[in-house]
């Protein structure tokens, strides 16, 4: 606790052994010339040590933008960050990533060696002219003191560990010469060669086909077992969360509209977007009627409407309490919050942000 | 890699064959050649034209034979070292054009290093510095450089050179050491008069190098790739330089090819405004007089330039990108 940036504000209790990560009243705002866009807007969350949270909600809803917050990769400007990205060091140390100037060697220390991404787009997210072997050891040359035939031997390991077959002759590929599967398979290798603590994975499969899909997910599971890492997934589909987390986060327009247990999410959704989402998940069980659409668009991100956004497309509010002011998360059952006014008689309030 | 190499360089040999055929087609295409304009110009002042002179000159180089029979005659010596005779300078078409070859390639090359080390830094800079105070400064400048016409970049360096430095800059060494051998003072004496040419060559090169850095290292650090490498904890600098940057640089390699021959040909006007002693100057004139074979030699030395410096291009992009080495 002698990190001049050590959360002072927190109390005892909150510093618990199996937190990874908390996200304390997280913004991130983008100065544009059409205007301000509050990509993140105020976003409280923890992840626990070794547990899985996913991340859901649809295009637009600041999913990605927060979590490459978390890494401080948003560019800044135009981006502006606010809040507390507590980070809990493999050296046991707590820091606010939020606090540090962008260009900060802290932050370089903790990219690519604690917290790892993996990326939607495995085709573009690789150098086109550098061999993945190239780019993956490069995480480790710069990360640790290791030779250059050190670092090509791990990476040769790791390559087999992802599941490639071939890892010494792949280690001299170039990314066009992979297929879809393979080349997210080296991203995941690029992402795990230094051992992070926590990996955050943006849209791990939305560009690969739904067996590749299936395989990568499985990967990405048991080398969490293996490697004893946390997670976070982001993503639009309901099918991989159910498939992947343990903890859910519903986001809306920069907020996390409902938080819980996956059981809880999937089984007793409370807020009318979750609920909403669910709806229009395609499920082998109702073949034959039509697929349930939410109405209407995310809504523009330059004006902001008091109280919920999600009112305009939700069908159950009321114009009076819901456009009053922005509902609190309130608790609605063990660890699940929503932050939906029509909710807060069922509830024992406990506000926040 | 290796076989690639060696098919180019076959492809080489019917492509200059192509060339030397249709350069030495336009060589005749005008009227007449030079001994006729050569008598007319003697007449004309009156002189006496040797007519048997003329004659043995017109055997020599079968002027009356078919144009075919003339061009096998030249192009069956040019394979041979044999560049024929300058008409008008009375010398080997070879000695002439090494004369002046030397000098010539090294302004060039000082050009093309200056042109690269400024395009380069500056163009890495803007793109970097995106719509800064310093970026509207250098973007300003090229636009400037861009705009002026070389010669009178030119006219402009030799007024201030000789008004506030007192140097007089025409040409590439002071009177003194104009026809002296080759000593370190000459050599001094040259480098005093080569940032002249250098600049008003390189400026306009520069300018619109710097713009194409500039665009090309944009688009490149808005790909993902560039986030990747910052996800990964790679310090700022080299995650420019290992990845945009060197995707950026391509252009600059394929234009290589274009740059030699440039290096023979270009900027007559500039030279002849500031009397340099280049094979650039050289080529107008032989153009002018109908002197078709030291025309000729050096529209052929173009010709080779340009093959060579495209293979060199593509080499060089094969080595660096592996996406052009695979396809």
């Amino acid at each position: 606790m002698t990190e001049k940036s050590a959360p002072t504000a927190l109390s005892r209790a909150e510093i618990s052994a199996d937190v990874l990560l908390e996200l304390k009243d997280l913004h991130t705002h983008f100065h544009t010339d059409d205007g301000l866009v509050r990509a993140v807007n105020g976003v409280d969350l923890t992840l626990r040590r070794g547990r899985t949270l996913g991340v859901v909600g649809e295009s637009g809803c600041g999913k990605t933008i927060l979590s490459r917050t978390v890494m401080r990769i948003v560019p800044e400007p135009p981006a502006s960050i606010s809040g507390h990205i507590f980070w809990h060091r493999q050296n046991g140390e707590i820091v606010d990533l939020a606090t540090y100037p962008v260009k900060a060697r802290q932050l370089r220390e903790v990219r690519g060696k604690e917290i790892s991404m993996i990326f939607q787009e495995p085709m573009s997210s690789f150098s086109p002219i550098h061999t993945i072997g190239n780019q993956i050891a490069e995480a480790l040359l710069v990360h640790e003191r290791v030779s250059k035939k050190e670092a090509q031997e791990r990476t040769i390991e790791m390559i087999g560990m992802v599941g490639i077959s071939q890892p010494d002759k792949r280690f001299h590929a170039y990314p066009f010469e992979l297929s879809g599967g393979m080349r997210q398979r080296a991203m995941i290798a690029m992402a795990l060669v230094c051992r992070p603590t926590l990996l955050i994975a943006d849209e791990p499969t939305t560009a690969l086909d739904v067996t590749v899909e299936a395989a990568i997910l499985k990967l990405i599971k048991s080398l969490q077992a293996q490697l004893g890492m946390t997670v976070m997934i982001i993503t639009h589909d309901l099918g991989v969360i159910a498939k992947m987390a343990d903890d859910v986060a519903v986001m809306y327009l920069g907020k996390v509209v409902e938080q819980g247990p996956v059981e809880a999410i999937f089984d007793a959704p409370q807020h009318p977007y979750t609920r909403a989402l669910l709806k229009s998940m395609p499920r082998l069980s109702n073949t034959g009627s039509r697929l349930e659409a939410i109405r209407g668009n995310v809504a523009d991100p330059y004006t902001v409407l008091p109280g919920c956004a999600f009112f305009p497309r939700c069908g159950e509010g009321e114009q009076d309490r819901c456009t009053a002011a922005m509902p609190p998360l309130v608790e609605v059952g063990d660890d699940h919050l929503v932050r939906c006014v029509m909710r807060e008689g069922v509830a024992h309030g406990r506000g926040s942000g | 890699m290796a076989t690639y190499i060696v098919r180019r360089v076959f492809y080489m040999i019917p492509t200059l064959l192509v060339i030397s055929f249709l350069s030495f087609l336009i060589m005749q295409a005008p009227p007449g050649d030079f001994l006729t304009s050569y008598i007319a110009e003697l007449s004309a002042s009156g002189e006496q034209v040797d007519l048997e002179l003329v004659e043995s000159l017109r055997a020599t180089y079968g002027l009356d034979e078919p144009w075919y029979v003339q061009y096998w005659l030249w192009i069956s010596r040019f394979v041979r070292g044999d560049f024929g005779t300058s008409f008008e300078w009375n010398v080997p078409v070879r000695e002439l054009i090494g004369q002046r070859l030397a000098l010539t390639i090294f302004i060039s090359m000082l050009t093309l290093l200056f042109t690269w080390i400024v395009a380069l830094a500056i163009g890495v800079y803007s793109a970097v510095y995106q719509y800064s105070i310093g970026d509207y400064i250098v973007t300003t400048i090229g636009f400037l450089g861009l705009a002026t016409p070389n010669f009178m970049l030119a006219l402009i360096l030799m007024y201030i050179a000789f008004q506030v430095f007192g140097i007089s800059v025409g040409g590439l060494f002071s009177p003194d050491y104009t026809n002296a051998p080759w000593t370190w003072g000459k050599f001094v004496d040259l480098m005093k008069h080569v940032w002249i040419p250098v600049i008003v060559i390189g400026t306009a090169g520069t300018a619109s190098l710097i713009r194409v850095m500039r665009a090309n290292l944009l688009d490149e650090l808005k790909k993902p790739y560039v986030v990747t490498a910052q996800a990964k904890g790679v310090p700022a600098w080299r995650a420019l330089f290992k990845y945009p940057f060197r995707v950026a640089i391509n252009p600059f390699l394929s234009t290589i090819g274009w740059l030699l021959p440039a290096l023979i040909s270009g900027d007559i006007i500039v030279s002849v405004v500031l009397s340099l002693q280049t094979t650039g100057p050289l080529y107008y004139r032989a153009l002018l007089s109908q002197d078709m074979f030291l025309a000729g030699g050096l529209l052929m030395l173009l010709a080779i330039l340009t093959v060579i410096g495209t293979l060199l291009s593509d080499i060089l992009l094969a080595w660096v990108d592996p996406r052009v080495r695979y396809e």
